[in-house]
């Protein structure tokens, strides 16, 4: 009986949902990877969820670690659909997690697109039914000459090319990427395919090609993405791996590429993988030595193209995790790298030599409303760890604690480990998050406490620091979203005053407030005004920086979707730079720092061309009125204005 | 000599006096305001700031402003007409301003369109012709365009953006000699007789400039006006007289550096059937 009130309510719920707004996955990506806070103009974190949309959840079946891999979904909301699913029965459908009355609404509705119900069925292993599959064609160039160009540094023409394919048939996956930088010579710069079969009997994934591979929490596997801190105050703090990725995003050198499967028997779980990776190098040919390995992934000039491929790396290993007791997740797991050239000895604590070995433990633990997972790794040197505790308090307040442990000495050549630091080393770190649900509105706060034990990258002297996050929202009216959000970190960092280092308080703030409303259900106005301000004890800098900007999405027809935004900014120097995530076409990330005075505006049309196939196209403008020529060196534009056009071409079918 | 010395003075001062370009904006109530009436534009002269206040109107309007020598100086004289007529497609305006003296002169035509989207949400777009002369330079013509919006959150709450010059057409070969400009604004109604207005504008060569004003009617004929603003740091305060067709505005305000001035506009309405900010609510909101 209640299972069909309920369902009379999913429906009534269904129609004001869809009165409500019309947000498309896409805009539930977007707005998701905007309150990650990222400063990378990098594209894993889209394909991540854009896989995850390929390869949905079922709520039917999926235990609580697997809920836990939809990156956005908290303890606290997973908790609530297992909690659902043992009192009603099976979901009927994805849409019925509308009705789950303690989940968060926006996390209902996006948990729509991420989730299914329907069943993996064991198919044969060659079936052709079923076969979908999509195409991505982009091509970018920026309208303004630069200087690499012009002076004829680059090879190659002034566009960007991105062609993606993904092929899905059965239990099958493929996906190939041809990919160029601008000034890059060749079409297929880059290049990377993969094939996978998925959920055949013992097989969870078999695959070959270019992949990633994620472990616990991240210290010695995970993908070169993470979602870092961010608004979230208690979700993206622990981690739940996904053993294996297949690799669809452009970043050229840390993926793996060989071959890997992931089986399962019973409550065990084993990954085993081996990767042969030719990767960009500058290698000293005195002593044969390798002095550092690029990621940048350009081969525009002279030197860029030198370094293109000039080391190889050799990595295998594997992971074995078991489910004790219906709560207990452990595993254990194994990675050797190897390069053709030593690595040079940079520091003393740095890695050096050929060979590396890395060994790593983890553990998630749900009992109740508390979750406790960590990791520790050992890379022959020392030992690193962070271990958390997600606490749920009430179905309106949860907490988070963590600890993290980075050994000076530790290091990791494919992990990047929650953290202050990027890279998971010399760092010790207590985090603190809570999220309330308060009848007055959201509040996520957290405060995170850090210590560099040696010199790091900003301090010639061991260091320390701390940063709060304090963002409130609420709705002051219907169809109107006030966000109030407050960071300030605090950082000792090094600079040389009369030529000796000297340590000195560094202060950064951010104050923004952001109001969003929907004028009609097809058209959202979001206006924005963010303050950076910027101090340093000692040396007396005391900087600012701020934007404002009107930003608008509308959805003019069924077919034909247009966004565009206004943004007016000036800081004093990079210091106090701004940022502002931007739409742009589907699978670029923009974030861009905007530094100096000006004007950066710009407007996209997506047009649904069939059913099946989707145009899109992208202006955007930056304006910097007291300058007379942009960036420096081979990027640089002898104007003040940088200009740039995008053209997408989506298949899908 | 002596003559030439004056000239570059006033020529200094014009500099100045333009570039606070916010206090070349027309409407005495506008600058009893401090100008923070983004989200109240709702006489004629919004035409001039954040047109699409003008939506809210469902009747004819006439408004002069005059200001014959500001801070004294007859030098700085500007004057502005304003019209609107309401259609059932939207709103049209057209107005007009002249500015300066003979050796240095200003002058624009605007036309405006601005239309009621929903119910609570208001446009405006106006594109201005401008023509700048100044003795033995010669003169040159630009076209810019000005977009505004205007949201009611509730029947006493609004909030406004709009932005100016957002192509950024300039004169002459220099450019950004005409500026751009955003802003925001918020307005609420906190009873029948007073309005709170609070907004920001920010130009691209100078820091934004907060604003905010009160707007209180004493009696029926009478409406008292104050505010204050950041940048330029002044304050004002204005009075305006209703009666019948005709409303007579006047504002006082100060200036870091020029001192205090006075300001006078006039607004004829060809549908005097009730107070202003009744009438609108009346229109958007009791239909």
């Amino acid at each position: 009986m209640i299972r069909y009130i309920i369902l009379i309510f999913l429906f009534s719920i269904n129609l004001f949902a869809q009165s409500d707004s019309t947000l498309t996955t896409d805009q539930i990506i977007q707005d998701l990877l905007e309150e990650s806070s990222i400063d990378l103009e990098e594209d894993y974190l889209y394909d991540l969820l854009e896989e995850l949309q390929d390869n949905p959840i079922n709520i039917n079946t999926a235990d609580i670690n697997t809920l836990l891999t939809i990156p956005f979904l908290d303890l606290n909301s997973a908790q609530a659909i297992l909690d659902f699913r043992e009192r009603f029965g099976k979901f009927f459908h994805a849409r019925e997690i509308l009705a789950i009355e303690t989940l968060d609404p926006n996390i209902a509705r996006a948990l729509q697109f991420f989730t299914t119900t329907e069943e993996v069925i064991t198919k044969p292993l060659i079936d052709l039914s079923g076969l979908s599959g999509e195409f991505r064609s982009r091509f970018v160039r920026d309208l303004q000459d630069r200087q690499g160009f012009l002076n004829g540094n680059y090879a190659g023409d002034e566009f960007k090319s991105y062609q993606r394919a993904k092929i899905k048939f059965g239990n099958f996956n493929f996906a190939g990427l041809i990919e160029k930088d601008p000034g890059e010579s060749k079409f297929n710069d880059f290049t990377s395919f993969s094939v996978s079969l998925n959920d055949y009997s013992y097989i969870k994934k078999l695959t070959a090609g270019d992949y990633l591979i994620e472990f616990g929490q991240g210290l010695i596997y995970w993908g070169p993405y993470s979602f870092g801190k961010g608004a979230e105050a208690v979700r993206t703090v622990s981690r739940s791996a996904k053993s294996i990725r297949d690799y669809t995003s452009t970043d050229e050198n840390q993926f793996y590429r060989g071959a890997a499967g992931n089986f399962i028997y019973d409550n065990f779980d084993l990954t085993v993988f081996y990767s042969y990776n030719k990767r960009d190098a500058n290698v000293d040919t005195s002593t044969g030595e390798l002095t550092s390995l690029p990621i940048s992934g350009y081969h525009r000039t002279q030197g860029e193209r030198s370094r293109f491929h000039q080391s190889a790396e050799r990595a295998l290993g594997g992971i074995l995790s078991v489910d004790l007791f219906n709560s207990l997740r452990i595993g254990f797991a194994y990675q050797n790298l190897e390069y053709d050239h030593p690595i040079r000895q940079t520091g003393l604590f740095n890695p050096y030599g050929k060979s590396f070995n890395f060994y790593s433990a983890t553990y998630s633990f749900v009992y109740n409303n508390v979750r406790i997972s960590g990791e520790a790794a050992y890379n022959e040197v020392s030992v690193a760890s962070i271990n958390s505790i997600e606490w749920i308090l009430s179905n309106k307040l949860s907490f988070v604690t963590s600890i993290r442990n980075y050994p000076r000495n530790f290091y990791t050549f494919k992990g990047t480990g929650f953290g202050e630091g990027s890279n998971t080393s010399n760092e010790f770190g207590i985090y603190n998050g809570i999220k309330w649900r308060s009848n007055f509105g959201i509040i996520n706060f957290y405060f995170d406490q850090f210590k560099f034990p040696y010199e790091s990258f900003t301090s010639d002297y061991p260091s320390s620091g701390n940063e709060f996050l304090f963002d409130y929202q609420f709705r002051p009216a219907t169809r109107t979203l006030l966000n109030l959000r407050v960071k300030r970190e605090f950082k000792e960092v090094t600079q040389n005053i009369d030529g000796s280092p000297t340590s000195l308080d560094q202060y950064r703030t951010n104050v923004r407030i952001n109001y969003d409303y929907y004028v009609l259900r097809n058209l959202r106005m979001r206006s924005r005004i963010e303050y950076v301000f910027f101090d340093q004890s000692i040396v007396e800098t005391h900087e600012k920086g701020y934007l404002l900007f009107q930003d608008f999405r509308y959805d003019a027809l069924d077919q034909l979707r247009f966004y565009g935004r206004i943004v007016l900014f000036e800081t004093d120097s990079f210091n106090s730079r701004v940022y502002q995530f931007e739409n742009d076409v589907r699978g670029v990330l923009n974030n861009p720092a905007l530094i100096g005075k000006g004007i950066r505006w710009y407007l996209m049309i997506e047009y649904d061309l069939f059913d099946f196939a989707r145009i899109s196209a992208k202006y955007s403008e930056l304006y910097k009125p007291d300058e007379v020529l942009l960036s420096s060196g081979n990027s640089q534009i002898n104007n003040n204005l940088d200009n740039r056009l995008t053209f997408q071409l989506d298949i899908k079918f | 000599m002596k003559k030439k010395n004056i000239i570059l003075i006033l020529i200094f001062i014009l500099i100045l006096y333009f570039q606070s370009a916010a206090q070349v904006s027309p409407g005495a109530k506008q600058i009893a305001l401090s100008h923070s009436d983004a989200a109240q534009s709702n006489d004629v002269f919004a035409l001039f700031g954040n047109s699409a206040g003008l939506a809210q109107m469902n009747w004819r309007e006439v408004g002069i402003y005059y200001s014959p020598s500001p801070f004294g100086v007859k030098e700085l004289a500007n004057a502005y007409a304003a019209y609107i007529e309401p259609f059932s497609f939207g709103n049209i305006s057209v107005g007009y301003m002249q500015y300066g003296f003979e050796l240095y002169k200003e002058n624009k035509v605007a036309l405006s369109f601005s239309r009621n989207i929903d119910n609570n949400f208001f446009i405006g777009v106006t594109a201005l012709y401008q023509n700048l002369s100044i003795e033995r330079y010669g003169n040159d013509n630009a076209v810019t365009i000005n977009l505004g919006g205007l949201y009611y959150l509730s029947e006493d709450t609004r909030i406004a953006m709009y932005a100016q010059n957002l192509f950024r057409a300039t004169y002459g070969k220099e450019s950004d000699q005409i500026p751009f400009i955003m802003g925001f604004g918020a307005s609420h109604d906190f009873n029948s007789l007073i309005t709170f207005n609070a907004s920001v504008e920010k130009e691209i060569d100078f820091d934004p400039s907060f604003r905010f004003g009160v707007e209180y009617s004493l009696i029926e004929y009478v409406t008292l006006r104050t505010g204050f603003m950041s940048e330029p740091s002044s304050y004002s305060v204005g009075l305006g007289i209703h009666y019948s067709f005709v409303t007579l505005d006047y504002a006082f305000f100060s200036h870091p550096d020029l001192g205090l001035t006075h300001q006078a506009g006039i607004i004829i309405d060809f549908n005097p059937s009730s107070p202003r900010k009744e009438k609108i609510k009346n229109y958007l909101f009791n239909k």
